[in-house]
């Protein structure tokens, strides 16, 4: 019996390897064909500064011939009809490029674009080439997925600084569960639901200060995407999100830079040139409250933190790239309890994550086109507190290949393998026990899809994901996913999607300590969710992008910390008696769910004015074994109604604009941003009662407890609140200025994040007073940030 | 799509509706929103406080009442004299009503045909008219037996203990209390074991102003009306069945952050049964990370909370200095 799995496993290897041998095996042939077939292929990327360009629109005037770039900005149009033809390429803030082409059969043309920017306020487009420019966007987008440029994420107002995941949180279907977090709950689903990737490496707890700010460097940010759901087979491992993070390349063509202070942080980007062949990006942040505040006030505790990320691009050859990607984040506490004291107790804490990734982009032949990675992802924190001891670490070591064939302008296929070797370790010693885990984990997936376009304005997308997942007992999974779009009317596309997402890690959340990732084993099977959403998306006006979706999400075997440690079986006790934990048995309580929801997004990218007025409407049900009487109940997530308003300006071109005036391009100019968020009360655990009990038969002393209601039975008060944010740019020659001033809440608004029971024992009688626990108030910060 | 070219119409006509926009936004999200909790929310429950022993009478059985969210709690009001209250020997279906003490302000049983035996179950039933509803609540506990469960004063801290005394390496060293959890792979053997500690000298005077951790108890006091002393005076740990043999013995060390107070201690260590354990895992361990409350785990049938459980004790005493 024991063999059983170690057999599997080798077959598993047997199959991703009889694919790759196959795939390479008929590429080959493929390739032969190839050289039959007329095409048109190349890179698209910014004259500027030669970064690769992720979804330009590449396509033939006047016919239904064209494609959008890929994550590498490479695009491929095929079985192009011989003749002059006019090539055209549009990407948002950048200008039109047209080419006059001329091809012939069988030939295969490449076609490197270079985009010339120009100031998203200054788009200055034909409304009618615009219009079907926008709803053709929306039609090529996948369902439920949506971008967010560096630009929007700066210019949204926050706490001291932009914040990736903050901003995130104001999109429809994201939310947070609190101002003091930067996690995200996407459509109902739980934060250890979502799958972070950074330059195509896994992610895993991806946050600051105890979780109120994201590690990610919004500096050297270039591309960003979040897919809510309903996603391709190309991704899986999370049952609710992907967020994909690309960052900078860095410039190929000058040496440039930007520097930032801000309240909470210093921080600094460079991009170079390296040579003609490539280019070289970093960045570095790093807090300085302790340098500043911290040594005038004794009680602040010496707390900071710095990420940095360093990025190379070789372009070895036209069909070859190599990248080079790292990034790398600490969080460092120390804290004396009695400074004065000479036995003082003093508590050491750090955390943090480094990433790196190497990608080699191949281009077979135009059709043909792979990404492979090695990856590494690491987390690891140390706490030390005289009596309590714990490492907490998680490496993460992943292979894998993306392969995209165009086989024609009606199937393109995509494939892929991943191979990933997850090893963790847990070592807690504390008076009350021993917590001595280390775990080795695998996981391989294959994965295969078909971009079908079997009518005009119809597209299909079917595909499987197969997953082998090993731990102490194996896992055999497989994912089907389909999706389809249906061009409607010339400015409305229909959408729909479908599929099951398994998930075999879970975290164990944890207050003020880095949360633990534990997977699927003998007594924690797989969890899955079924995701059916569908949705309208129109090109409004010309330049608004409208988007309705609603979905329906199921959850089996989710996992909930259980409130207790009573389940929790040691495997042995050590030499002093203390119990010494291995397993994870009697650790969760198991469960399922729902979601479902309808979400409403209007959204303007570019001009004066750009943002976006969002409503969704939601409800999740978890029923948790054990809890609430097995009853279904609401999570703390859950929020029946949302609203988000996002708008930034640029107050003068935005007057104009409105009155239908031209843009004006001045040295000198004003932002305004504002962000405001209305979303319905927080479900929230009442008290039912209080009561008066000791904890000790042999205690006189009798303690105030309260009995609580049902779970999450109450709902909070609406929580509302105003950000701002006010800039000031001012060009000088070469270098860009900007200096600003955000308010977080600036209508100080009390939102309440939970209720506070305190008692006044007095000598015959108790007064208890009910009290709450806010939100954030009015936060204002300043910062400046310099280009050059 | 009309509505959409008819908005931004109107937006592009009327600049002022936008800044007038942003102004009804910005006094929106001013102030704050009451939280109404009304009394409705108050379900009437009789709380269960009650211990066990074999070989020992039953004594001391507290039956009080729970009371409405921000209420003022009248103490003398907490108690129920007036319950029905009785004890049933499940084994022989015989039952035992218990008698009100006025003085104690519990329940008891005086007479001597109720013995409270190992390894036997008993069911507490109780009837009473809480907030003027008739309310009925039943637990049953069973004694554990733990054959030769007890504290082993010979391999323990002595009498006297040095605060934070160092071991001749310069470790801190942590004082020990040797016990024998006894015989332990019986169900009806205890769950846990409780060591319930308590600083008997506890007051400003005999505070360890020196502690490590920079806490200034009569500052706090002082600043904190909600603190009270027998926060820090009461402090407990427990363990597990470690499942050895009867006579092995272990340990509880002590952690020193449970020691706040010079001068005379009291150390009792309990052999607990099930209910005992949820109830010492779950009643004052509600809050979750964000705030939020989840229910405690009470095995207590119909209209009751609290713990009718049962265990066995020992108890040392010892001196910190």
């Amino acid at each position: 019996m024991l063999l059983i799995p170690d057999r599997r496993k080798i077959l598993t290897y047997l199959l991703v390897l009889i694919f790759l041998l196959t795939s390479f095996y008929y590429q080959s042939f493929l390739f032969a064909s190839d050289l039959r077939r007329s095409s048109i292929s190349g890179f698209v990327f910014d004259t500027a500064n030669g970064e690769s360009l992720i979804g330009a629109n590449v396509f033939i005037s006047g016919m239904n011939y064209g494609a959008a770039t890929n994550t590498n900005g490479y695009y491929v149009i095929t079985d192009v009809p011989s003749g002059k033809h006019v090539l055209i390429c549009s990407y948002m803030g950048f200008k039109d490029f047209r080419k006059d082409i001329q091809i012939r059969e069988g030939q295969q043309l490449v076609v490197n674009i270079a985009l010339e920017s120009q100031p998203l306020q200054a788009e200055t487009i034909e409304v009618i080439a615009e219009s079907l420019r926008t709803a053709e966007l929306l039609y090529k987008k996948p369902i439920s997925r949506l971008s967010i440029t560096p630009m929007e994420i700066r210019q949204m107002p926050a706490i001291a600084e932009a914040d990736l995941l903050r901003t995130l949180q104001n999109l429809p279907g994201i939310l947070p569960i609190s101002d003091y977090s930067s996690e995200l709950y996407v459509r109902g689903g739980r934060a250890d639901q979502n799958l972070y990737l950074m330059d195509g490496a896994d992610v895993y707890n991806p946050e600051h200060a105890f979780g109120m700010f994201s590690t990610f460097n919004t500096d050297a940010i270039k591309h960003v995407e979040i897919s809510k759901g309903g996603f391709g087979a190309a991704y899986g491992g999370r049952m609710s999100s992907i967020l994909n993070v690309t960052n900078l390349d860095g410039n190929r063509h000058k040496f440039e830079g930007t520097a930032e202070i801000s309240l909470l942080s210093a921080k600094a980007t460079l991009q170079m040139p390296i040579k003609k062949t490539g280019s070289i990006s970093a960045s570095i942040r790093r807090t300085y409250f302790d340098q500043t505040v911290g040594r005038f006030i004794d009680d602040v505790p010496d707390y900071y933190f710095y990420d940095g990320h360093l990025k190379a691009f070789f372009d070895l050859n036209p069909n070859n790239k190599l990248t080079i990607s790292s990034f790398f984040g600490k969080d460092i506490l120390n804290y004396d309890f009695a400074a004065q004291a000479s036995n003082s107790e003093k508590l050491h804490y750090d955390w943090g994550n480094m990433t790196g990734s190497l990608r080699w982009t191949h281009i077979f032949n135009p059709q043909f086109f792979a990404n492979m990675w090695l990856t590494v992802s690491a987390f690891n924190s140390k706490f030390e507190l005289t009596e309590i001891t714990e490492k907490n670490e998680l490496t993460d070591w992943s292979v894998k290949g993306q392969f995209e064939y165009a086989f024609s302008q009606k199937i393109d296929a995509q494939f892929g393998f991943e191979y990933k070797n997850l090893s963790t370790l847990l070592e807690q010693d504390s008076p009350g026990g021993i917590i001595d885990v280390q775990r080795q984990r695998s996981h391989t997936v294959g994965y295969f899809l078909v971009e079908w376009k079997p009518l005009a304005g119809w597209q299909i997308e079917p595909g499987v994901r197969y997953n082998f997942f090993s731990s102490d007992r194996t896992f055999e999974d497989w994912e089907p996913r389909l999706s389809s779009k249906y061009r409607l009317t010339e400015t409305i596309s229909l959408k729909a999607a479908t599929g099951r997402y398994y998930q075999y890690l879970n975290r164990i959340p944890r207050p003020f300590l880095a949360d633990i990732w534990t997977s699927a084993n003998s007594y924690y099977g797989s969890s899955y969710s079924d995701h059916y959403i569908i949705g309208l998306l129109k090109e409004v006006a010309g330049n608004l992008e409208f988007e309705v979706e609603s979905y329906y999400k199921t959850y089996r075997n989710i996992y909930s910390l259980k409130n207790h440690f009573m389940d929790l079986q040691p495997e042995g006790f050590d030499a002093r008696g203390r119990p010494v934990y291995k397993g994870s048995k009697g650790l969760f309580d198991v469960g399922r769910g729902n979601s479902k929801g309808v979400e409403l997004l209007l959204r303007k990218k570019y001009g004066s004015y750009s943002g976006w007025l969002a409503y969704t409407l939601a409800r999740t049900e978890y029923t948790m074994d054990g809890v609430n009487q097995n009853r279904a109940f609401v999570p703390r997530h859950d929020r029946t109604s949302v609203i988000n308003i996002v708008l930034n300006t640029e107050i003068k071109n935005a007057i104009r604009e409105l009155r239908d005036l031209a843009y004006k391009s001045e040295n000198s100019r004003w932002l305004f941003g504002l962000n405001f968020v209305y979303s319905s009360g927080q479900p929230i655990t009442l008290t039912s009662s209080t009561y008066l009990m000791s904890s000790f038969p042999d205690r006189e002393y009798d303690q105030i407890l309260l009995y609580p209601t049902k779970i999450n039975n109450f709902r909070l008060p609406p929580y509302v609140r105003l950000d701002v944010s006010l800039t000031y740019e001012r060009q000088f020659k070469d270098i860009l200025a900007s200096s600003y001033i955000q308010i977080f809440n600036v209508g100080n608004r009390e939102n309440v994040w939970f209720i506070r029971y305190t008692n006044l024992q007095q000598k015959d009688k108790i007064e208890q007073e009910v009290t709450t626990f806010n939100m954030l108030p009015i936060l204002p910060s300043v910062g400046i940030r310099i280009k050059f | 799509m009309h509505i959409f070219s008819y908005l931004i119409k109107i937006i592009k006509r009327q600049t002022k509706v936008g800044i007038g926009f942003v102004v009804f936004l910005l006094l929106y999200s001013c102030g704050k929103s009451p939280i109404e909790i009304d009394e409705r929310t108050y379900e009437p429950k009789i709380v269960i406080n009650g211990f066990l022993y074999p070989n020992q009478p039953v004594r001391n059985i507290k039956i009080a009442r729970n009371f409405p969210v921000g209420a003022t709690i009248n103490l003398s009001e907490a108690e129920i004299p007036d319950a029905k209250v009785t004890i049933t020997d499940v084994v022989q279906q015989k039952i035992f009503k218990l008698e009100w003490n006025n003085i104690s302000k519990t329940y008891n049983y005086w007479l001597n045909d109720l013995k409270i035996e190992p390894g036997r179950s008993y069911r507490l039933d109780v009837s009473a008219v809480v907030a003027g509803k008739n309310l009925h609540a039943s637990s049953t506990t069973t004694i554990p037996t733990n054959l030769g469960f007890g504290i082993d004063p010979s391999q323990s801290l002595g009498d006297t203990v040095l605060y934070r005394w160092r071991d001749e390496w310069g470790n801190i060293s942590y004082p020990k209390i040797a016990y024998r959890q006894g015989a332990t792979d019986n169900l009806n053997d205890a769950q846990f074991f409780a060591l319930s500690l308590t600083a008997q000298d506890a007051d400003l005077t005999t505070f360890i102003k020196n502690n490590p951790f920079g806490f200034d108890l009569e500052k706090t006091l002082k600043e904190n009306e909600y603190f009270t002393i027998e926060q820090i005076q009461y402090r407990d740990q427990w363990a597990r069945p470690e499942k050895a043999a009867a006579d092995h013995v272990t340990y509880f060390e002590l952690y020193w952050f449970n020691i706040w107070f010079y001068g005379r201690y009291r150390a009792i260590i309990y052999a607990g049964d099930k209910n005992f354990f949820h109830y010492y895992s779950t009643h004052n361990r509600l809050m979750d990370m964000d705030g939020n409350l989840h229910e405690p785990l009470f095995d207590i049938e119909g209209d009751g909370i609290g713990v009718f459980g049962s265990a066995l004790a020992d108890s040392i005493y010892f001196y910190v200095k």
